[in-house]
Formats: structure tokens, C-alpha cells, sequence
């Protein structure tokens, strides 16, 4: 419904809820000290209001003289031109400390009956309600007024099926059936909602397949966490105003329709966790809405990625690929997506070389490269790894490695390990062991220049970590007399001067 | 060797190979440790030892049942580095506050949660006073449950991702003061539960989107305004918002605060405003704006502050204004309005300041605005006022500043000015004033600040002014006084004089430091005649004057405002109010909902109801001990930290405005050593001020319990080596600028530990005090890109501020207290007495 207001007439206006007898006015009324001259709300939806709150435990409700005087939170109501007033929205729940909604008694709350009696309702809101009394969302629910706009059942328990009749309210731009216990199929008769704007029916056990979407305004689409099987429908192409689809953690197979290239407002697209087997669609790159593709964990077919891969996807800012089963190249397209900050390509079977247009992306906070195949030198100088510091992820490469001269090692946390040896050199550093032992024995190989001297504290801080845990052990180990005292203080002399020597070497530096 | 140190490492890395398969909660913690620079050291029980509990940790608690964190609170431990993506495995959290750090680097996207299994259970997310940069996560959008999201206070960049208003519970969004870009994107209307949203101070740009208003409404807003679910209460904006103020808005029935200002919009102020009669705050200042004032805005029945300034509005100050009698701050300022003040301005009894300055106001200044008795601020200055300065105006008693300068006012001065006894500053400069300057001046024993130059008054300077002895600035220039200057000598905490261009005649002193006066102040003077004017009058002997050891003030003076105004408003009794005069103007004050009105956001999302609930209606079992002035109890409210609950033995409703106003003055003073009030409520059940709560129990039983802790005691026993200066922190002597004002400070919160409650000064006389030394500081009155507020004075800077920076002994704690805090307390207690009787003589007689 569009409430387009006619400012010009001042304070009060009448829009025709069209469709609806009694037309409501809507727009301001004069504040809380109203004259009430004749206002009266309806008695019948006064009552059905009572039953309401008796259902959900709220007895003392039924002393309330008028439900809409008052400005009970959760209840709503609105005037007609009669100045009779309409209950327009119930809420219930917990929702946090400061939306005072009637709590629910979960123990034995349950949705009246009487709830059809409020022909004006648009918004009803029920929040952690039913949870220790599970029962199937009532039926009786797509009875409701044909104004019904907002349908909210969130984690309340509900168990069994999703009523068809749900399908009735055509009127419905929200419906929210998030984390629930519903499972059976997702009603076809859902398709009928042309105006819904938003779908949540993530986190239930909701099986079968995704009927054939086709929602014209539908902003929202989450169908996430449930166990959905099948493929997704290629009509989804048609939802023209979608901007997230999250279908994530299902079991959804076969492959990403060609279609999705049409929806040039989607945002987010994450389908991860499910069985889809084929590559990408090559219409995918017309996205160029999409800041974040989540695809992990799906056996993409054993792709390769084609060098124009991602062109086109000039907003993407998370790419999420790992564990899909891609192998070949990491395209060289990707490195011109500047406004790249993650990047996952972990767990697949990559080979070849870091592109070196990589090192452009100055968003990237995060890469993922660990557990391929790839070779070569790893194209990023101090800075970058700086940046990315933990974030960079490159183990289980066998062929990476880092030109001794790039600065690759500088701009590392030295409590990280990279994972990766210099180029040239056979042995790729495989363990922290080898790095703090030779810090211990020699000083290492420690920065000489003033720059550095962050990163020396870094490893001075480190070793003195290293120093208190090892005292700590040390300790243990003589209640449990596996050491003679005199040995482990004799150690600790050992480490108490390494690490003033170390500690002068460090202000040094910083001079 | 070797081989034992090899082992020791071997054991150290089991020990961390253990840690990493175990991926238990313990483990993920001190993964984000890790990512800290933990300056204090305060999170060192966080330990991978086998013995220690990851769920007794600082900051951290664990659900009952699963042992997993549930919820993450290290705000304000001044943790340096970063905030570890591993905070992605905690899978219970609910609830992460690690506000008021110096965390950097950005918001990890493992917060939201877009590469692991489950789903995040977070609800609220609290990083607010960081450094954190780079954009908000996308996947901030994908928490199911979030709820309270504030990252206000940072450096954050980008735009707000638009799928984050795609939330059906998200209730507080706190963005303000980052480097957000962009601009609103019209899904906001799909935040149905937000009831708060602020982006004030970042970069949007663009219009706001027309349609808030009307989803908002939509909502069931316009009908059920205190429903917080479906109203927005606290619309905020500064950025470079362009075009008109959308009509919609006036359908925001719910609005408590609506801020506009520092943006640059244009047009009209549109008069639907009018009809938000729940709106206690418009700010639209510094903005383009249009048009005429409209009478409207006078159906604001609420309104607290209306501050218009610094806008292109043009016609009259509409007269319907007079019907905002709850009206406390009225700001006109820099407009081209024009016509009379309305006389029905003085129906705004309430009214605490009335600023019109830079108009073209003309007409004369209304006699009845000596009905505003609340007023403390008129600033009638840059107009075209005309005729003369009405009597009427030495009746508002409560006046600290009257500035009437830059107008066409002429006739005389009255000498009842001189009742003004509260008065600060008097700015009656470029007028057209003839006559003397009353000798009643002299009574004006607080004010700082006399400026009546450019104006054609005679006679001479009144021997009277050397009584004032807190003036440092007076200026006379250009007018035609005659006699001599000798009358000043005595005013020695005079900085800034200006006696120009007058037909003053007679020696310049040179005693008492007069010499300190540039020639500048005394040129156009013909018969004036002085050592270091071209017209040497004899030789001078200037004698150099031992400096007093400023430092050693200094440094106790910082001591004493430290330790004591912690607990000055604790000790201070409560205003005793003045009797009213028969027929008072002021209006009964019925209760009629008890407010709870949040000083410091810390408190923001609880309401009165919560904090009865949480404390049984203030159950006896709740007292933690009882004041000279109060009960004292403690509440532990949800997802914040424990607040201690003063309620008042004694309340005066019919001074709830002014007592408010302090409240709000006391409130506005930040500092790391003292106790923050965080927010304060009149109700029914006595006048309410929450604190945050501090143990090691009372400062009282410090003062006067006689132990070995006592502090009259502990100084007693260490007897003064006269080496306080010393024992100072040095940071002191490099920061602060004026002595005098710290002093007052230190004598003030001396006399508030007065052990009899009658000994103390009241409230209302500590205010004022501190008023005077620090400007009244009111929300959002100055662009953030604005000059900072004038200060009373361009000597007195702004203590606090300064002083929040300096380290200062702690006392508290009872054992470690050192021999340079008991010489503190020793020189506080040799002042005392004299301070006292100063003070009391001024303020308390």
C-alpha cells in the first residue's frame, strides 16, 4: 500500500485502505491527550484482543479498560473515519529490554483463535514465544484480514508444516519463519505472495525442493539451514529486485541456473554448504552488483576458472571459494577487482602462480591460498603481508615461496608462521621450532634497520611469552622431580641472559 | 643444556598443539588474545594453564549449563592491536563489548560469520570508541539476531551496507563519528524495530530519503509514539545532507531528538514539525535553511531545546514560541529575522538561555522578559535594538551572562544591574549608553567579564569595581571617563584591561603587578602618564615580585580535584532552594511518568521500569550503604556495567528545572578519576542519580571512619617535608595553564568533605562554581568541524578536557597509599579553614 501523503492539508490525513470497508486514518492524531470525543474502540476486537493475551498468559491484560488507550506497547491501533479505533498490530515477545512487548509464558502460550476477529491487522509479531509448548503454525493464520503486511514467527518453536493457507495472505510483503522446528516442503502456495518483500524461512528442517520462485518485489530471500534438496529453480532469474539470496547450508545440487545473471541488484549470494556440482554460470558476470559470493564447500564439478572468470564483477568485495574443487589457474581477472577485501581460494587443487596483479588490490585484508597447488613467488612485499598479518594464509602450497628481497618475511607477524620458505632454498620453514630455536641459540636473523624495530618487539615480546610459559613448565616439572632444581635455574640463568642480550639488541634498534 | 632447553620447547609446543585441537572456547580465547596488545596487562589471568578457567577470566562469562562464552566484555581495558578473526569461533557469544579501547585495524568479517558452519548468535555488538578502519562487514547483514549494533566513535569508511537494513530486530544503530560515505538508502523503512539511529558526524551525502517518514508512520509510528518497536526515537544526522527537510518527518510522531543540524539543507523549515509534540530536541542549526520560522514549531509542547542558529531565516520570531513553556534553550542566533522580540517570549518560564544575536531585530528590549526568571544566558547582542535598558532586567536574578552589545541602546545604565549578583559576563559594548557606570558594579562579586567600551559614557571608573575580585577582563574604551585609573589597582586578578581613547587623566600605577597592562590599554588618554607611555611621570623602581610556587598549587590542586570532586556531588547536600516570592510564577510539577534520563550512553538501553525491576522497587537488600545525603544501592543491569543508585533523602519538585540543570552540568564532566553520573531520574520514589559503581566501599568511611585508613589520619602520621612540590606528577606542571581556576576547583571540593553535611555548599553553589570555570556544555550546539564553544573567558581554558589526560594518584586504595598523597591531603588541610571562610563567605552566606 502506497501512503502517499497530501502534505498540503495539514496534520490529518485519510488514505483509503483500499480494498477494506472501513477505510483508517492514517497519519497523526493529536498526541496522547486526544480528544476522545466518541473515539471507542471496537468491542468485538477488544475482546478478541483479551483472548489473545489470555493465550499467551497475559490474564492481567483483561483489566486493560480500552486496549488502544493507553499506548500498550505491542498493541496498535488506529482510528476510522468513525474514530472508531482498529487493533492494526499485536507484538509479543522479548524482544530485548526496551520494546516492552507482552512476554509470552512459553510453557503454555498458544496463538487464539480469536485473532481472526481483527479484520484491520497488518502486523503481527510473535518472538520466542511457544518454544516450550511446540505446536504447528495454526492454519487459521491465512484466514487473516487481507491487510495482513508483516507475519513474524520467529524462533518460537513451531513444529510441522507450513500451512498452505499461509499462501491466502496476498497482501503479505514480510513473512519470517526463522529458526523454528517446521519441516515438510516449502508450500507452493507461497508463490502466490506477488508482493512479499522479504522471506525468511532459514534455520528449520524444511525438505523437499524450491518450487519455482517468481516474486516480482522480493528484496530478501533466505532459505538458509534447512535440508532443501534439488536444484535451483531457474525461475529465480525472474525476481528481479532481489539484492541477498542466501540458500546456504541445504542440499541443493546441480548447478547455479544461467539465469541469476539477470538479477542486477543482488548483493550477496551465498550457497554455501550444499551439493552443487556444476562450474559457475559464465552469466554470473553480470553481476556487478554482488559484493560478496559465498560458494564453499560445494564439489563444483572440477573447474577450472577461465581467465575472464569474474570480469564484470566490478563490486565484489568477498569471494569465497574454498573446498569447491577448482582447479588450474587462479585468473588473472580476478586481480583487476579492486574493491576485493576477501578472498578464499583455500582447500582446492590451484596450481600455477599467484597472479602477480595481485599485489594491486589494495582492499584486500584476507586471502585464503593455503592447501593448493601452487608455485612460484608469492607477488606481495611488506606492506601487504603486514596488512593481511594473520589473515594471509599460503601452508600447504609446496611450490610457493618468497624472493628474499621482496620483503615478504618483514612485513610478517613474527609469531606467524607463514608457512612458505624463500625461494631457492629447499627446506620451506616448516615449523615455528626452527624459527624461535635459532632466535634462542643465536639471536636469529634479526632486523637491523630502524623499521624494524616494531617488528623486533614483536619478537621480544614473543620470546617473552615463550620465556613465561617455559618457567611455567619448568616449574611443573619440578613438583613432578623430573628435573634437579638446580638444573631448570640453571636454564633459566641461561634464558634470563639470552634475553637481556636480546632485549639490548632490540634498543638498539629502536635507537 | 641444550638437549633440557630442546626439551622444555618440545613441551611448550605440545602444549600449543594441544591448544589448537582442542578447539574449545579456552583456546579461541587466547587466540584473540593474542591479537591484543594487552598494555596493562590487565588480561593476564587469561592463561593457558591446565588449572585455569577460561569462564573466571576478566571479561568473560560462560553460559551455566555448556561452559561456551556467552558474552565478551573488555570495554575500556585500553587494549591495543586488533580484534582476532578467531572471535568468528566463539559460537554462543551473544554479547561483545570491547568499547573504549585503542583497538585498530578492521572489523574482522569472521564477526559475521561468512565462512563457518553455524550461524552467529550475536546479538549485541558493541565497538564504539575504537580506531577501527575499513568498511562495515557485509556480513554484519548476516547475524539472524542482531540487535544492537553500535561502532560509533571510529574511523570507519565506506558505505553502510544496505542489506543491513534488512533486519526485522535490529534495534540501536549506533554510527556516529566515523567516515561513512554514501548515502541513505530508502531500505531503511525495513528496520521496523530500530528505535535508535544515529550517523551524526561522518560523510553522507545526498537526501534524505523522502519516504522515512512515511514508513516509519506506516508502522504504527504516528499512532503509538512511546511504542519504542516501531518508532525511532532519536533521529540524528550531521553530515552534508543537501535539499529540504523532508515533510514525512512530521509524521515521526515518536521522535524524542531530531537533529538536522550541520548539515546543508536548504528550504523552508516545513510547519508539519509542529506536530511532533513528543519532540524534546530540534536541532536544526548550521544548515541552509529557508523561509520563516513557523508558528507551528509553538505546538512543540515538549521542547526542550529549539536551536535554529546559523541559518538564512528571515521574517519574525513568531509570537506562538510563547507557548513552549517547557522551553530551556532557545537559539536564533545568526539569521536575518527581523521585527521585535515578541513580548510573549516571557511565557517560556523555563526558559534558560535566549540567544537572538546577529539578526536584525529591531524595536526595544521587552520589559517583560523579566518574567524569565530561570534565564541564565540572554544574548540579545548584533541587533538593532533600540531604546533603553530596562530595569526590569536586574530581576532575573538567576542571569550569568547579558550580552547586549552591538545595538542602538542608549540612556543610561541602571545601577540595579548591579543586583545581578550571579552575573559573569556583561557585554554592553557599541551602544549608544550615556551617563556613569553605576558604583553598584560593585556587587557583582562573580563576574569576570566588563566590557562598556564603545559607548559615550563619563564619569569616573567607581573606586566600587576593586571589591570584584574575580574580574580579569574590563574594558572602558572609547568613551569619555575622566578621573584616574588608581581605583583599579586593587583588582589583581585583572588580565585583560582596556581603558583607551577616554579622557582619563593621572599617574599609571606600577604596584601591585599593574605594569603587566600593555601601553596599548592606556593610549588615547591624554592626561594619563606612565613609565613605559612616551610620558614618564617619574622614574619607576620596578621590583621584582618572588613568583609564588605556582607549581606546588598547581600540583595539589590537581591532586584535590582529582580526589575530591569524585566525591562532590556523593557529599554535597542538595539544593536548598530559595524561597519563591508570593505569587510565583512557577507551575506545579506533577510526576507523571518517572523519566529516566541517560546522561552517558553506558545506561542507554535500560529504562526506569528495568532498573526497579532489577532492584525490587529499591529492596532494602539492595543498600550498600547510606550518605550524608543519600541511600545508596546497586543495581547490576543486563549487557552493562553495575551502576550504584543514590536516591536522595530529600527532593524539592518545585526546582526540578533548575535541579535537572545541574544534574545535566554535572553529567557533562568526563573524567577517567571520577565517578561519571550516568544518568539521573525525578521520580516518585525520591530523585535518583546513577553512578557507575565502584568498590573498595565508601569514600565517606575513608574520610571520617576513624581506622588506620583514615585520611586526616594517614597525614597526620606523615609529617610535611616541605617537599610537595615534588612529589607532584610532572605531567601536571606541563599541562595546565591558569592556577587560579584549579585552585577553585580544589578549595570547592575540599569544602564538599566537610564532615557536617550543613558545613558543605549546596548543589546550587557548586554548580555555579564550576560553571564559571568550565562552559556550559550543551549537546549537540557546535558543528563537529566548528571552533570549540567560547569560553567565559579566553584565559579560563577547559579543565577537564585537559585534565583528562593526566595521571594522578590514585588513593583509593588504602595500602598503597604513598607518602606524596598523604602530603597532599596535609597542605589540604592546612587550607582548609581559610578556604572555607572564603568560600562560605561568598557563596554560602
Amino acid at each position: 500500500m502506497s501512503l502517499l501523503l497530501p502534505l498540503t492539508k495539514p496534520f490529518t490525513v485519510i488514505v483509503s485502505d483500499s480494498g477494506n470497508q472501513s477505510a483508517l486514518v492514517d497519519g497523526p492524531q493529536s498526541g496522547f491527550t486526544m480528544n476522545r470525543d466518541g473515539a471507542r474502540t471496537d468491542a468485538r476486537e477488544q475482546e478478541a484482543v483479551y483472548d489473545i493475551m489470555r493465550a499467551t498468559g497475559n490474564d492481567w491484560a483483561t483489566d486493560i479498560p480500552d486496549v488502544c488507550r493507553g499506548r500498550w506497547h505491542g498493541i496498535e491501533c488506529m482510528p476510522d473515519k468513525d474514530n472508531v479505533y482498529h487493533v492494526v498490530s499485536l507484538s509479543f515477545g522479548a524482544l530485548s529490554d526496551d520494546t516492552a512487548f507482552p512476554t509470552c509464558d512459553p510453557a503454555k502460550s498458544y496463538i487464539s483463535k480469536s485473532i481472526m476477529k481483527l479484520p484491520h491487522l497488518r502486523t503481527l509479531f510473535f518472538y520466542r514465544c511457544f518454544s516450550h509448548n511446540p505446536q504447528p503454525i495454526p492454519a487459521f493464520l491465512g484466514q487473516l484480514s487481507p491487510t495482513l503486511q508483516t507475519l513474524v514467527l520467529r524462533e518460537n518453536g513451531h513444529v510441522g508444516f507450513i500451512p498452505t493457507e499461509l499462501g491466502n495472505l496476498t497482501r503479505l510483503k514480510v513473512l519470517d519463519l526463522h529458526k523454528n522446528n517446521l519441516n515438510g516442503s516449502i508450500p507452493v502456495s507461497l508463490g502466490r505472495l506477488a508482493e512479499l518483500r522479504s522471506l525468511d524461512l532459514s534455520r528449520n528442517t524444511l525438505t523437499g525442493s524450491i518450487f519455482s520462485l517468481s516474486f516480482p518485489v522480493l528484496n530478501v530471500l533466505d532459505l538458509s539451514q534447512n535440508l532443501l534438496v534439488g536444484s535451483i529453480p531457474s525461475t529465480l532469474g525472474s525476481c528481479h529486485s532481489l539484492i541477498k539470496i542466501d540458500f546456504s547450508r541445504n542440499r541443493l545440487s546441480g548447478s547455479i541456473p544461467e539465469s541469476i545473471g539477470s538479477l542486477k541488484e543482488l548483493i550477496l549470494m551465498d550457497l554455501s554448504y550444499n551439493r552443487l556440482s556444476k562450474p559457475l554460470p559464465t552469466s554470473i558476470r553480470n553481476l556487478n552488483a554482488l559484493q560478496a559470493l559465498i560458494l564453499k564447500e560445494n564439489p563444483m564439478g572440477s573447474a577450472t576458472l577461465s581467465s575472464e572468470e569474474f570480469d564484470g564483477m566490478t563490486s565484489l568485495m568477498v569471494l569465497i571459494l574454498s573446498y569447491t574443487n577448482l582447479h588450474g589457474p587462479i585468473p588473472e581477472s580476478l586481480g583487476r577487482l579492486t574493491n576485493l577485501r576477501v578472498i578464499h581460494l583455500d582447500g582446492n587443487r590451484l596450481n600455477g602462480s599467484i597472479p602477480t596483479n595481485f599485489k594491486d588490490l589494495k582492499n584486500l585484508g584476507e586471502l585464503r591460498l593455503n592447501d593448493n597447488q601452487l608455485t612460484g613467488p608469492v607477488p606481495f612485499g611488506r606492506e601487504m603481508v603486514w596488512k593481511m598479518r594473520r589473515k594471509l594464509k599460503l601452508h600447504n602450497n609446496t611450490g610457493l615461496c618468497y624472493d628474499a628481497n621482496s620483503g615478504f618475511e618483514d612485513g610478517l607477524d613474527s609469531t606467524f608462521d607463514s608457512g612458505i620458505g624463500l625461494c631457492n632454498t629447499p627446506e620451506p620453514g616448516s615449523a615455528r621450532t626452527v624459527q624461535h630455536l635459532s632466535a634462542i641459540d643465536d639471536g636469529g636473523t634479526m632486523p637491523s634497520k630502524a623499521d624494524k624495530s616494531s617488528a623486533a618487539l614483536h619478537k621480544a615480546s614473543v620470546f617473552l611469552r615463550l620465556l613465561q610459559q617455559t618457567i611455567a613448565i619448568a616449574s611443573t616439572l619440578i613438583f613432578i622431580s623430573t628435573f634437579e632444581i638446580d638444573q631448570v635455574t640453571g636454564f633459566l640463568q641461561i634464558g634470563a641472559e639470552r634475553l637481556l642480550i636480546f632485549s639490548n639488541r632490540v634498543s638498539a634498534d629502536w635507537s | 643444556m641444550a638437549f633440557r632447553l630442546g626439551l622444555v620447547l618440545l613441551v611448550l609446543l605440545l602444549s600449543f598443539v594441544v591448544d589448537s585441537v582442542h578447539s574449545d572456547d579456552g583456546a579461541t580465547l587466547l587466540e584473540i588474545k593474542k591479537s591484543f596488545r594487552d598494555v596493562d596487562n590487565v588480561l593476564y589471568d587469561w592463561t593457558d594453564s591446565p588449572s585455569s578457567d577460561y569462564c573466571v577470566w576478566r571479561g568473560v562469562i560462560c553460559d551455566n549449563v555448556t561452559y561456551s562464552v556467552i558474552a565478551l566484555n573488555l570495554s575500556g581495558l585500553n587494549l591495543d592491536g586488533e580484534i582476532s578473526p578467531a572471535i568468528g569461533n566463539l559460537k554462543d557469544l551473544t554479547s561483545i563489548d570491547l568499547k573504549g579501547n585503542r583497538l585498530s585495524g578492521q572489523i574482522p568479517d569472521e564477526i559475521g560469520d561468512c565462512s563457518s558452519f553455524t550461524r552467529l548468535q550475536l546479538e549485541t555488538l558493541v565497538l564504539k570508541n575504537n580506531q577501527l578502519i575499513g568498511p562495515l562487514p557485509l556480513t554484519l547483514s548476516q547475524i539472524p539476531n542482531l540487535k544492537v549494533l553500535d561502532l560509533a566513535q571510529n574511523r570507519l569508511s565506506g558505505e553502510i551496507p544496505k542489506l543491513l537494513y534488512w533486519n526485522e530486530v535490529l534495534q540501536y544503530l549506533g554510527l556516529r563519528g566515523n567516515n561513512l560515505v554514501g548515502t541513505l538508502s530508502p531500505d531503511m523503512c525495513q528496520l521496523t524495530g530500530l528505535w535508535f539511529f544515529d550517523v551524526k558526524n561522518n560523510s553522507l551525502t545526498g537526501k534524505i530519503p523522502e519516504n522515512i517518514g512515511n514508513c516509519t508512520a506506516f508502522q504504527g509510528l504516528v499512532l503509538q509514539p512511546a511504542n519504542r518497536r516501531d518508532s525511532i526515537q532519536h533521529w540524528i544526522f550531521a553530515n552534508s545532507y543537501v535539499g529540504k527537510i523532508p515533510s514525512v518527518i512530521g509524521l515521526m510522531q515518536a521522535l524524542a531528538v531530531l537533529d538536522l543540524s550541520c548539515n546543508m539543507l536548504s528550504g523552508p523549515i516545513p510547519p508539519i514539525l509542529g506536530n511532533l509534540t513528543y519532540t524534546e530536541k530540534l536541532y536544526l542549526h548550521d544548515n541552509h535553511l529557508t523561509g520563516s520560522i513557523p508558528p507551528e514549531l509553538g505546538n512543540m509542547t515538549k521542547l526542550h531545546y529549539l536551536e535554529l542558529n546559523d541559518n538564512l531565516l528571515t521574517g519574525n520570531i513568531p509570537p506562538e514560541l510563547g507557548k513552549l513553556t517547557d522551553l530551556f534553550d532557545l537559539n536564533v542566533a545568526n539569521n536575518h529575522l527581523e521585527g521585535p522580540i515578541p513580548d510573549n517570549l516571557s511565557s517560556c518560564t523555563n526558559l534558560n538561555s535566549l540567544n537572538v544575536h546577529g539578526n536584525k531585530l529591531n524595536g526595544t528590549i521587552p520589559r517583560a522578559l523579566r518574567r524569565l526568571e530561570s534565564m541564565t544566558n540572554l544574548n540579545l547582542s548584533s541587533n538593532n535594538i533600540k531604546g533603553p535598558i530596562p530595569i526590569e532586567l536586574s530581576r532575573i536574578g538567576n542571569l550569568d551572562t547579558l550580552d547586549i552589545s552591538n545595538n542602538k541602546i542608549s540612556g543610561s545604565i541602571p545601577s540595579s544591574l548591579g543586583d545581578l549578583e550571579h552575573l559573569l559576563k556583561l557585554n554592553l559594548s557599541r551602544n549608544q549608553l550615556t551617563g556613569f557606570i553605576p558604583a553598584e558594579f560593585g556587587n557583582l562579586r562573580s563576574v569576570m567579564e566588563i566590557d562598556l567600551s564603545d559607548n559615550h559614557l563619563s564619569g569616573l571608573i567607581p573606586q566600587e569595581l576593586s571589591q570584584i575580585q574575580n574580574m580579569f577582563l574590563l574594558r572602558l574604551e572609547n568613551n569619555n571617563l575622566s578621573g584616574d585609573v588608581m581605583s583599579l589597582i586593587n583588582c589583581l586578578s585583572l588580565s585583560v584591561l582596556n581603558v583607551s581613547y577616554n579622557n582619563l587623566a593621572g599617574v599609571i600605577p606600577t604596584g601591585n603587578n599593574f605594569s603587566r597592562f600593555s601601553p596599548d590599554s592606556f593610549i588615547g588618554n591624554p592626561g594619563l602618564c606612565g613609565s613605559w607611555l612616551n610620558s614618564p611621570c617619574y622614574d619607576s623602581h620596578p621590583e621584582e615580585r618572588a613568583t609564588i610556587s605556582k607549581v606546588a598549587i598547581l600540583g595539589i590542586a590537581l591532586g584535590a580535584l582529582v580526589i575530591l570532586l569524585m566525591i562532590l556531588v556523593a557529599a554535597c547536600r542538595p539544593h536548598n532552594p530559595a524561597p519563591f516570592p508570593d505569587g510565583s510564577l512557577d507551575k506545579p510539577v506533577s510526576y507523571s511518568t518517572p523519566k529516566l534520563v541517560i546522561l552517558h550512553m553506558n545506561m542507554a538501553l535500560h529504562v526506569y521500569e528495568d532498573i526497579m525491576r532489577m532492584t525490587e522497587n529499591l529492596s532494602e537488600k539492595y543498600i550498600i550503604g547510606h550518605g550524608a545525603s543519600s541511600t545508596v544501592y546497586k543495581c547490576v543491569l543486563k549487557n552493562c556495567r553495575p551502576v550504584a543508585i543514590k536516591r536522595l533523602y530529600s527532593h524539592y519538585p518545585q526546582c526540578l528545572k533548575e535541579f535537572e540543570t545541574e544534574l545535566e552540568t554535572v553529567g557533562s564532566i568526563k573524567h577517567r578519576n571520577l565517578v561519571s553520573l550516568q544518568g539521573y531520574s525525578l521520580s516518585p520514589c525520591g530523585n535518583l542519580l546513577f553512578y557507575d559503581y565502584m568498590e573498595n566501599g565508601s569514600l565517606w568511611d575513608l574520610f571520617h571512619v576513624d581506622n588506620e585508613c583514615n585520611l586526616h589520619h594517614l597525614i597526620l602520621s606523615k609529617t610535611a617535608n616541605n617537599a610537595v612540590m615534588e612529589t607532584v606528577d610532572p605531567e601536571v606542571t606541563a599541562t595546565s595553564k591558569d592556577l587560579g581556576a584549579v585552585k577553585k576547583v580544589f578549595q570547592l571540593a575540599l569544602l564538599c568533605t566537610k564532615r557536617q553535611p550543613a558545613d558543605r555548599p549546596n548543589m546550587h553553589e557548586v554548580t555555579r562554581v564550576l560553571r564559571s570555570l568550565v562552559p556550559l556544555i550543551t549537546p549537540p550546539k557546535q558543528c563537529a568541524q566548528a571552533p570549540p564553544a567560547p569560553l567565559p573567558s579566553a584565559k579560563v581554558p577547559c579543565y577537564i578536557d585537559e585534565y583528562a589526560n593526566i595521571k594522578t594518584p590514585h588513593i583509593l586504595n588504602c595500602p598503597s597509599m604513598s607518602t606524596s598523597d598523604a602530603q597532599l591531603f596535609l597542605k589540604f588541610g592546612e587550607l582548609v579553614e581559610m578556604v572555607y571562610k572564603d568560600l562560605k563567605s561568598n557563596y554560602c552566606s
